[in-house]
Formats: C-alpha cells, structure tokens, sequence
C-alpha cells in the first residue's frame, strides 16, 4: 500500500521536503505511520502536538488508511 | 447568508471587504484584523511568513462559516480572508467580517470565528527575529 504524506510548517522543514511516497507492508492506521516517521525523524516526537489529516478531514491515530490515500502532517496551527 | 472566504498572497483591502459585507438589511458590521505585531514577549519581530494547506484551509473556515450559520441563523454576510507569504510588521494577515440587524451577533459571531480558526484552520506562521527564527507553537 502506497500514501502520499504531505508536510506542512515545522514538520515540512524537519522532514526537507513537503511531499513523498510512503510505502507499507498490508494494513496500516496512521498512528502506525506515525512510528514509522519518528524513527526516522526523531525530532517529530518532540513537537508539541502532531495532528493528521486523510484527504483534507482530521482523522485519528486509528483511522485506517487506503490505498492512494494523502496524509497530511498537522503541527499545531498558528493561523491569524 | 453570503459568505466569502479566501486565500492569497496580496495585502488585504480592508475598504473592499467592509463594502463586501455591507447589507440593506444589517444593523451592524463587526470587523476583526489579524495584524503582524513587532515583538513576541518583548524579542523583536521582524517579519512573519504564513504558509497554509489550501484546500483543507478553505474547507476548514467553510465549516466554521455552517456553524455560523446555525448558531446565529439572523447572520447576513460573513467574509473570511487570510493572507500568505511574507508579511512585514503592520500588515493584516486575517481579515473576519460579520454582518447581522443587531450588534451583538456580530461580536458573538466575529470572536467565535477568530478563536475557532486559530484551533482548527490549517495555516503556520513562522516568525523572524533579529536572533534567529521559529515556528509559533511548534515545540513546548
């Protein structure tokens, strides 16, 4: 199963770039993606908070993800 | 109700949004402007860079503008506008514009929506100082 991880702000600039391919081995949630991405960027661990979205709509941890899914990185939001 | 809600990089035209939401039948208009302030905690700002994921940005006001809608169903026009890119000490980077025949929902309502865009609309600031730059809120 492949997603597409878009990052955006804080978690953007630790991962250096803003989109890529992520590729899992069968059914993966997110939090599971999650792990994946702290292990390989620690320092996502120690934001704040890290919210995610699946195609545009805040989903969590255990939302299980398809196929072509877009996942996207949430840091906390700093708007206005 | 009419509402408008956008995103872009140009200065916003705060004339152009109030002529926007003026109404025949508001009593009222209530206009809160997000603006770039020189200092966080007394460390001096220089600029700020605002950046946003689109389309669940608009998705996101385009509900808080429903709920709206709901709890003040007298509600006749409610703008929205945010900036991004660069944005230098002075200038606005959110605009919220609410038309209702009475002031107080348009308090209400104004206040509703700048707390709930803060909390739940995707965009990130990230502030320059003279001594380095961060990211508001990123990390504890």
């Amino acid at each position: 199963m492949k997603v597409q991880i878009l990052a955006f702000g804080v978690t953007r600039e630790l991962i250096g770039k803003n989109s890529f391919d992520f590729t899992v081995e069968g059914a993966s949630t997110i939090g599971d993606i999650k792990q994946n991405l702290i292990k390989q960027y620690p320092a996502l661990g120690k934001l704040t908070a890290l919210a995610f979205a699946v195609n545009s709509e805040y989903e969590q941890e255990g939302f299980f993800l398809k196929d072509g899914d877009e996942l996207a990185l949430i840091p906390p939001v700093s708007g206005g | 109700m009419k509402t408008q809600i956008e995103l872009y990089h140009r200065p916003i035209d705060v004339g152009a949004c109030y002529s926007w939401t003026l109404d025949a039948a508001s009593g009222g208009i209530n206009i809160f402007s997000g603006i770039v302030r020189d200092n966080t905690k007394g460390r001096k700002t220089l600029r700020l860079e605002y950046e946003a994921y689109e389309p669940m940005a608009l998705a996101e006001m385009g509900k808080i503008a429903r709920t709206c809608a709901e709890k003040w169903p007298d509600m006749n026009a409610l703008l929205i506008h945010h900036r991004l890119g660069s944005l230098q000490i002075g200038e606005a980077a959110v605009l919220i514009a609410v038309a209702a025949p009475h002031r107080l929902t348009t308090f209400d309502a104004c206040r509703f929506i700048i707390d709930t865009l803060k909390q739940t609309v995707p965009i990130w600031k990230k502030e320059f100082f003279e001594d380095g730059e961060s990211w508001v809120s990123a990390f504890p």
